[in-house]
């Protein structure tokens, strides 16, 4: 490592000295071409000049040359953590005047590492970064702030595997598929396909775990204040793909939806969805209040706190009507603080649920329903909506 | 890349969504193109973030294993797994993104029979 920045340097040392030669060689080559008589064109001789001398294989040798060539063919580790590296020396100035010099560093990396096996694939995320303002004066950094922070994200997928077919039966399941679309171009009647196609086909059960955590350590650039923030999210998801299998008739919540479809004929027979399986994530915040004039007013600070929080989402389809398709959504989130004060409590601050369900189709009709609060509504509230959404261009989610 | 009948990647993905009950079988090839994400049944616009994003990994699995699986495709150069299945859910995080653009992501990272044999 120690080596590799001696070298750096050495480098922009000699790229230096070899600008300073290159202006000289310049003075010289004009000196020498402003000497024949007649010649109106000694720039550009020169310049041609140039060209020719630093085009030749001769200064392949060169030191410069070659100690870049060897940095970016260099894949070791110390390397690619310089790479990453942002470094910047940099003056502090203060409105009192005061001056320091100093230095601003930036480091932002990730690592992405899958394991695959014949029923399972776990993709893991690793990110690391570290930043900050360090002034050799450390009174006038007015930038008195590190972070340093490492998030993991492992994602685990068990299942959802078609079984395995051969080639002549891929391409029979093509030529099935290219013959429903050409029956439903003719509006023909075309489901005795889909069940040729759906013969062919058997999903397996899917499972999926996901582990989210981000470790932040904070700091002012003399250690004195230091702040450890964790946060921790898991998550976990089924979804019952097998008609054969149990999992899918344990979607209990889709039963009603189930027999809706059945009775407006949006399914020819009582199917319960294996696809709209709820799911659900269980987490850990370290909450660092900001702007909380309540909290403040109540316990005199703002102090972070570490909060526990679980969520359980579901959507399914409701019916079809027309050309309307009708989706229900929900939602419900439930957060508690952690050894929340008795101001806090006392409050109904230190929990808090909320529930939304909403039934919505895709040319903007719907009607909802809410209940509860989220963390900084201090009020349970029961709202009723009905109407009509228009997306006017919001690129919020584009 | 147009949404169209006369590429593989896009007839899988109408197939394999409809597999996979996020749109429903009456749903014409033509109007599947233009469905946003958040029509589909995955993508619950009242979820957290983080809970989106899980459905939406959940699901690039499966439409993975499916194009692989069932439509044997392989993966275009520089792309593998992990790569697709990852820009198939970032896309599919996006409420507004339509099942046309997540198509352009499928034909960007894989290489249906019909690609393989014009090599």
């Amino acid at each position: 490592m120690n080596f590799r920045l001696l070298l750096l340097i050495f480098l922009i040392a000699i790229s230096g000295i070899a600008t300073a030669q290159n202006n000289d060689i310049k003075k010289q080559l004009n000196d020498i071409f402003s000497r024949i008589p007649g010649n109106e064109n000694k720039d550009s001789l020169t310049k041609e000049a140039i060209r020719e001398i630093f085009s030749t294989d001769v200064l392949d040798n060169d030191v410069v040359l070659k100690g870049l060539q060897h940095l970016l063919s260099d894949k070791s580790g110390a390397y690619n953590f310089m790479r990453d590296l942002n470094f910047k020396p940099k003056t502090f100035q203060t409105d009192s005047g005061g001056a320091s010099l100093g230095f601003e560093y930036k480091y932002d990396n990730s690592w992405s590492k899958v394991k695959k096996t014949a029923k399972s694939l776990f993709i893991q995320d690793y990110s690391l970064s570290f930043n900050g303002n360090v002034a050799f004066k450390k009174k006038l950094n007015p930038n008195n702030f590190l972070e340093s922070s490492f998030s993991y994200n492992g994602a685990f997928n068990w299942g959802g595997q078609p079984l395995d077919i051969d080639d002549a039966t891929s391409d029979k399941i093509e030529e099935l598929e290219d013959s429903i679309l050409a029956r439903r171009a003719r509006k023909e009647p075309y489901m005795d396909l889909y069940k040729k196609v759906n013969s062919f086909i058997t999903v397996s059960d899917q499972f999926y775990l996901g582990i989210k955590g981000k470790f932040t350590f904070e700091s002012n650039q003399d250690f004195s204040k230091t702040q450890f923030a964790p946060g921790i999210l898991l998550g976990f998801g089924a979804k019952g793909w097998n008609k054969n299998e149990a999992l899918r008739h344990l979607n209990i919540l889709d039963y009603p939806f189930a027999f809706i479809r059945l009775l407006t004929g949006t399914d020819d027979e009582f199917t319960v969805y294996g696809a709209t399986f709820p799911s659900f994530l269980f987490g850990l915040d370290y909450v660092v209040p900001e702007k909380d004039s309540i909290r403040k007013a109540l316990t005199g600070n703002e102090d972070p706190y570490s909060r526990l929080r679980f969520e359980i989402a579901f959507k399914t389809r409701v019916a079809r009507i027309g050309k309307d398709v009708f989706n229900f959504s929900s939602n419900f989130r439930w957060y508690k603080e952690l050894n929340a004060s008795d101001a806090i409590k006392s409050n109904n601050l230190a929990s808090s649920r909320f529930f939304v369900a909403a039934i919505e189709s895709a040319t903007g009709l719907f009607v909802s329903y809410t209940t509860g609060k989220l963390p900084f509504d201090r009020k349970n509230d029961q709202v009723y909506a009905l109407g009509f959404k228009y997306d006017l261009g919001n690129t919020k989610d584009k | 890349m147009a949404w169209t009948t006369d590429k593989r990647a896009c007839k899988a993905l109408y197939f394999s969504l409809q597999r996979a009950n996020q749109i429903d079988l009456l749903t014409e090839f033509s109007e599947a193109g233009k469905l946003k994400m958040k029509d589909l049944l995955f993508f619950n616009a009242h979820a957290s973030e983080e809970l989106r994003r899980q459905e939406a990994i959940i699901l690039s699995f499966r439409l993975n294993n499916e194009f692989v699986k069932i439509y044997k495709a392989k993966f275009e150069k520089d792309e593998s797994e992990a790569s697709a299945i990852s820009q198939m859910s970032e896309l599919m995080q996006k409420g507004d993104k339509k099942v046309e653009e997540l198509c352009d992501t499928v034909d960007a990272c894989y290489k249906f029979k019909d690609e393989q044999k014009k090599q």
